[in-house]
């Protein structure tokens, strides 16, 4: 259930099982735009990733699909996007050793996770007047 | 005291810089390992944060590469690994191309404290 207040800041706060931006208040306190454009640009970055992730099942290129869940992960990591990172560090792991067993499943659990993740980083900017 | 970022990803460079300033440190930010040994020859960094991860000349290269020059000019910057890897031997790898200090991604705004404060101090190496 979101919780549209209750932070410092009177901006709505994400699900934190999704999207836990403990670690970005701790660097940005009050500056609730400043962690929304964080987000957004998170958000953009991983459309990138997600493109070269689907790319690399497509070609069966275990190392591109390494590279590309290995991108994921870091700026998931980074934002809080727990439920990603935790796909992207396992899809990560068993591709750079050139499994590709299950992959495709992987990928679209990454990909629904990540639909999740942009439906609470539309709700938070909405709720920052200046983002 | 001036610590060089050297980061890819837009999301994590930005997010370090940030902690950066809330930890009071100044800090600049390159986007690859060869932009980072170049700017390391100038020698006005105290510390750099170092992604090991990036196209091209990647953390561990641009490291050897540090060193390497260090090796002829004198000096030692204090280098301190950042990456999402985390897995078992990632730590000794970082050390091994000649780095400092390990941080996992996630960086949390503690552990970067107490990693950048450690060598502002101008205590130990490695670990």
């Amino acid at each position: 259930m979101r919780r549209s207040n209750g932070s410092r800041t009177g901006s709505a706060l994400p699900d934190r099982s999704i999207l836990d931006i403990t670690n970005l208040e701790e660097a940005f306190e009050d500056d609730v735009a400043g962690i929304a454009e964080l987000l957004e640009m998170a958000m953009e970055t991983g459309r990138k990733h997600r493109a070269s992730l689907a790319a690399a099942l497509a070609a069966n290129d275990a190392a591109a699909l390494a590279k590309a869940a290995h991108g994921i992960k870091g700026s998931a990591g980074n934002i809080g996007a727990k439920v990603v990172y935790s796909l992207a560090t396992e899809l990560d792991a068993r591709a750079r050793t050139g499994n590709l067993e299950g992959a495709r499943e992987r990928v679209e659990a990454i990909n629904a996770a990540y639909a999740q993740v942009e439906g609470e980083v539309r709700a938070y900017r909405a709720s920052v007047p200046s983002a | 005291m001036l610590v060089l970022v050297v980061e890819d990803n837009p999301v994590n460079r930005k997010l370090a810089l940030q902690q950066l300033k809330k930890l009071g440190y100044r800090a600049h930010a390159v986007t690859d390992g060869r932009e980072a040994v170049d700017a390391v020859a100038n020698g006005v960094y105290d510390v750099v944060l170092m992604d090991c991860q990036m196209p091209d000349v990647d953390g561990f290269e641009a490291t050897r590469q540090i060193r390497r020059a260090e090796a002829s000019r004198g000096g030692h910057v204090p280098i301190i690994a950042m990456t999402a890897n985390a897995l078992e031997g990632d730590r000794e790898a970082c050390l091994a191309a000649g780095m400092d200090a390990y941080l996992a991604k996630p960086v949390q705004l503690a552990a970067l404290r107490a990693a950048v404060e450690r060598f502002a101090h101008g205590v130990g190496v490695a670990g």
